[in-house]
């Protein structure tokens, strides 16, 4: 990885503001860097045969800088991500980072299924070249261990060694478009939960709405909730919540204005319906608060009143974790994403706190978080 | 007698102390929905013999549980893995399908919601229901 100097003529000072955890920060790294970790059997279909992820999406870009902030792409042509001295730049110096947990850019569970010995191999690599040349060079980074969701003793296998390295606080799978609830994932949230990792379920190109894509981009992902809400019924339905009770999962990207919605409705559907799923003990509602969170970035624009109202119907302000989604283009600023007249405590709570609570593997804090200062 | 074959203007209307009816009219799995004074109770024998009462009213629809099916309790302890509880019956509701434990009233989804117990008992051949039970 080069590193890129930011050039000091041209940086404004740090905004700084609130001390804050972002639990969701895509690095990136381009394949051929994966070399090196990749055994030379599976080098010729990368240097030769030019294999690149799928893409999916059947729409133009978002912005000029395509998925990314314009502002985030390297002057060298490399997407935003792709450094370690411009994401320290542009986010760990800008604002008043504590820690960011690294979501990655290359997941099995983003691609369709098929292949698996080689997307296998693949997230070993990403997980090896995330540990040197993130993880060990920036302290505030905290890794998220990547699996191929589609060949779960591999999976176990991946949790298993990554998890004996201390910067790993997540595993992490997209949210794709198979349900993970079904029993045959359900090693890795065992393997996970064994291990003190949560499991992030990140937003995915490769999930569709429940109609397909659409035509427009901004159809699609105006329903993102819907295909997180389609992950958290699968995963409470089907016992995972009860077989693992010590897992906790991290809903990442897809916003949380939809779960009073999603608490209110599988409740009554539990109460009506509980004979066909009794290996489920509590409502759904109490399990999610028990052992679901959910990262606030896309945020809306929230009025305080608003966005208290809305946290008073999820019946607990221990939720929301604060994200940033850097260095995307849909990008939460921590200065402007929450209403600047938002109930201290919660704003606390959200930045901080539950981030701190749900992350068990995270280094110890550094600084006193406080939100006096959040402008 | 099944309890859906059992009318509203059928069921037994009784007072405090009499005899809702004789022990042999209620069979193992069937419910008797009275109206013991002027309180709509459904009185259950359970397949093992028991005898339960409870408040014939569902929580949430409103609808009479006497008019809804007496089952063993279903359990898992993973997923897929049906089992019966045995000696746990539930009535569950016609209509919303809510469970009700039969010897606590308490429904299974939630522990903390239940329908009122009523006191029923067995005596000289006859089946009494009493005040609600403690």
């Amino acid at each position: 990885m080069t590193a890129i100097t930011v050039d000091p003529a041209t940086s404004a000072a740090p905004r700084r503001g609130p001390v804050f955890i972002d639990t969701d920060v895509h690095e990136r790294v381009d394949t051929t860097s994966l070399l090196p970790y990749l055994a030379p059997v599976w080098h010729k279909y990368i240097t030769d045969y030019r294999w690149v992820p799928d893409r999916v999406l059947p729409y133009s870009q978002p912005t000029a800088g395509g998925l990314d902030r314009l502002d985030s792409l390297l002057p060298d042509g490399r997407p935003g991500g792709s450094d370690l001295g411009w994401l320290t730049s542009q986010l760990l110096d800008e604002y008043n980072v504590e820690y960011a947990i690294l979501t990655g850019w290359l997941n099995a569970s983003a691609f369709a299924e098929g292949w698996m010995e080689f997307k296998t191999a693949l997230m070993s690599a990403v997980n090896d070249y995330q540990a040197e040349h993130w993880l060990e060079k920036e302290p505030r980074l905290c890794g998220s261990v990547h699996v191929n969701a589609w060949d779960t003793e591999g999976s176990v296998r991946e949790i298993d060694r990554m998890a004996a390295h201390p910067g790993f606080v997540q595993v992490m799978l997209y949210v794709g478009d198979q349900p993970f609830g079904h029993p045959r994932y359900h090693p890795i949230f065992e393997a996970a939960a064994r291990h003190g990792l949560v499991v992030g379920i990140h937003h995915s190109e490769n999930s569709p709405v429940s109609m397909g894509f659409g035509r427009y981009f901004a159809e699609w992902h105006t329903l993102v909730p819907q295909v997180f809400m389609s992950q958290m019924g699968s995963l409470i339905f089907n016992g995972v919540f009860d077989k693992y009770p010590d897992l906790k999962v991290n809903m990442i990207e897809g916003g949380f204005s939809y779960v009073p919605h999603f608490m209110w409705h599988a409740d009554q559907q539990y109460r009506q319906l509980r004979h066909e799923v009794p290996w489920v003990k509590r409502l759904p509602s109490q399990i999610i608060r028990d052992q679901i969170r959910f990262a606030t970035q896309p945020i809306e624009e929230f009025t305080a009143e608003q966005l208290e109202t809305l946290i008073g119907q999820m019946e607990s302000d221990e939720l929301v974790c604060f994200s940033t989604d850097y260095p995307h283009w849909d990008f939460d600023s921590p200065l402007e994403a929450l209403p600047p007249d938002l109930n201290a405590d919660l704003a606390q709570k959200i930045f901080y706190d539950n981030a701190r609570a749900l992350y068990q593997r995270l280094p110890a804090a550094t600084r006193v978080a406080t939100q006096g200062d959040r402008r | 007698m099944h309890a859906d074959s059992v009318p509203l203007d059928a069921r037994p209307a009784v007072g405090a102390g009499q005899a809702v009816c004789s022990a042999g009219e209620l069979r193992p799995g069937q419910m008797l929905p009275v109206l013991a004074d002027g309180r709509d109770v459904v009185v259950i024998r359970t397949p093992d013999g028991g005898l339960h009462g409870l408040e014939d009213r569902c929580l949430h629809c409103g609808r009479r549980l006497s008019h809804g099916r007496l089952h063993v309790a279903v359990t898992a302890t993973d997923v897929g893995r049906y089992e019966e509880e045995q000696g746990r019956f539930v009535i569950k509701c016609s209509g919303d399908g809510y469970e009700y434990d039969v010897a606590t009233g308490t429904t299974l989804f939630d522990s903390a919601r239940s329908v009122t117990r009523v006191a029923v008992r067995e005596a000289d051949g006859a089946i009494f229901v009493g005040a609600p039970a403690a």
